[in-house]
């Protein structure tokens, strides 16, 4: 009997949310009208105890009303498509997310610092004398809305008695979306002892004097931050300082580099 | 007990929408707010390589690449769509400015020159490019070229000259600029040496900046633009020169 007291729920249910089109309305709304159906079951069990369950089902559909005129006043509630548009801007809010995540990986991923690449890429740097690893500067400079700053270089020697050296340049900016801009090709640099040499975009394009040169390339970013690696060859033996500068359009900058002054270990 | 809040749909779904505008704006952030106009790309590559604000002078049909042009302070600027970075050339503080279109590979036998900082009331102009080198066939293994008969080492100096001038008529561009384009001719000499080579030679901007030692070919290029009464107004002079240096800055 009981049984087929469920199977009369079922369908009374079926009937009243029938006309709802959006899925999970329609189990939601059903699920609520089941619990009011086993609400006023109980109750009348209560208040009738000598009525038989089938009695009591009778009592209880005919006191919830037509199933029918039911299900078209609820269809007319739950307009399906506020229900779709909700679910579409789910599912475009986690793709967004998605694509986030990936363009977030790819910003962590591109990421590093010259203490790791110095750790990570060493085998390349076996045939080169005395590599140092220079202390970091302090100095920091403003332009652009970016604040500049040399994390750390190293310095090392060639065959030919010359040295190189790579520094780490680092760009903060609150302007995330200004990445990998060219514009320290232009970077150029002095020495104590007067020696030019010549920037990227001099040499690549305006056939300036290789011997002395510096050449850049962007290492990686993240959202507020780009590492540039900025290396400088064909430095004297001598030399003891390097002054790296920056004069375009207006715009210029200049930061130091000590070369005598290695990091603490 | 206090009933627990519950947002409606419409509210779910406003706030879904206005996540989804701000991730949206995040990601079109760190993908660099790509603009869907060139000029919009234009400034966006200028704000980043700290150019801005430049003065757009033309947009430059090429071979099917669209370059711009513009002018700050003592540049002439050549930003090609698409590309990060941006190029300079020295900006002639005396009048006109003729800059070669770089790097134009798939075109050989063709280049581009722009002229910016055009004079006012320009309706018409044209180019005269003279174009000459020493040179020798090396048997059937290719050419030599050089701006100078003699040669580095022991290698014997080039013996045989070659010289062509062309013409070309402008096209004033929307922003003011104009652009000449020149191009071989069908018959080439054909005992001569490559003179597609040689052209294309013509608009790689380090020639300009080497000295005679160190170019393959010496170039001549002069620009006269007219008022709508066909009377001149200005020239432009772009040259390779014997020390190099670059142009205008006395090299």
């Amino acid at each position: 009997m009981e049984g087929y007291n469920r199977e009369r729920e079922k369908r009374w249910l079926a009937l009243a949310t029938g006309g709802i089109r959006f899925g999970p309305d329609r189990r939601a709304v059903s699920e609520e009208l089941a619990a009011h159906l086993e609400d006023k079951t109980a109750d009348l069990q209560r208040i009738f105890p000598d009525m038989t369950e089938s009695e009591v089902w009778d009592r209880t559909l005919k006191e919830m009303g037509d199933p029918r005129a039911l299900g078209k006043e609820l269809a007319k509630i739950h307009r399906p498509w506020l229900g779709y548009l909700w679910r579409a801007s789910q599912v475009v809010l986690a793709a967004a997310l998605l694509v986030l995540v990936l363009v977030g990986i790819n910003v962590i991923g591109g990421s590093s610092t010259l203490g790791g690449w110095y750790g990570r890429e060493s085998s390349r740097r076996d045939s080169q004398d005395g590599i140092i690893l220079l202390a970091a500067e302090e100095e920091t400079v403003e332009l652009e809305g970016c604040t500049l700053s040399l994390d750390g270089a190293v310095l090392w020697s060639g065959p030919v008695g010359e040295r190189s050296m790579e520094l780490c340049l680092r760009a903060e900016t609150l302007r995330f979306w200004e990445k990998g801009g060219c514009q320290f090709e232009h970077i150029t640099a002095t020495d104590d002892l007067g020696s030019h040499y010549a920037s990227e975009y001099e040499w690549s394009m305006k056939a300036a004097d290789f011997r002395r040169h510096i050449y850049v390339y962007l290492d990686g970013w993240g959202p507020f931050y780009q590492n540039y690696r900025v290396q400088v060859r064909g430095i004297a033996p001598e030399a003891e300082w390097i002054r790296l500068e920056y004069r375009l359009l207006g715009r210029s900058f200049s930061l130091n580099v000590d070369l005598t002054k290695e990091a603490e270990a | 007990m206090k009933k627990k809040y519950r947002m409606s749909r419409g509210g779910r779904l406003a706030l879904n929408l206005v996540l989804l505008c701000v991730l949206v704006v995040f990601i079109w952030g760190l993908l660099g707010f790509s603009s869907p106009t060139l000029r919009g790309r234009f400034r966006r590559v200028a704000q980043a390589n700290w150019a801005d604000p430049l003065e757009i002078q033309g947009v430059l049909p090429c071979d099917g690449q669209r370059w711009v042009l513009a002018a700050g302070q003592d540049q002439v600027i050549l930003w090609q769509d698409g590309r990060d970075g941006l190029e300079y050339w020295p900006r002639d503080p005396n009048g006109a400015t003729l800059v070669p279109v770089p790097e134009m590979r798939t075109a050989q036998g063709e280049i581009w020159v722009a002229a910016a900082d055009v004079p006012a009331g320009t309706v018409s102009a044209g180019l005269e490019l003279t174009v000459g080198c020493w040179y020798r066939k090396n048997g059937t293994s290719g050419w030599t070229f050089s701006s100078q008969p003699e040669q580095p080492g022991d290698l014997p100096p080039l013996t045989q000259q070659w010289e062509k001038t062309y013409s070309a008529a402008g096209e004033l561009l929307k922003d003011g600029a104009v652009l000449f384009h020149i191009a071989v001719e069908e018959d080439q000499d054909e005992g001569g040496p490559p003179e597609d080579l040689i052209l294309s030679d013509t608009d790689e901007w380090d020639l300009y900046w080497s000295g005679l030692d160190r170019r393959g070919v010496d170039c001549a290029m002069e620009a006269v633009f007219y008022d709508a009464e066909g009377r001149e107004l200005e020239r432009a002079v772009l040259a390779t020169t014997e020390e190099g240096g670059g142009p205008w800055t006395g090299g």
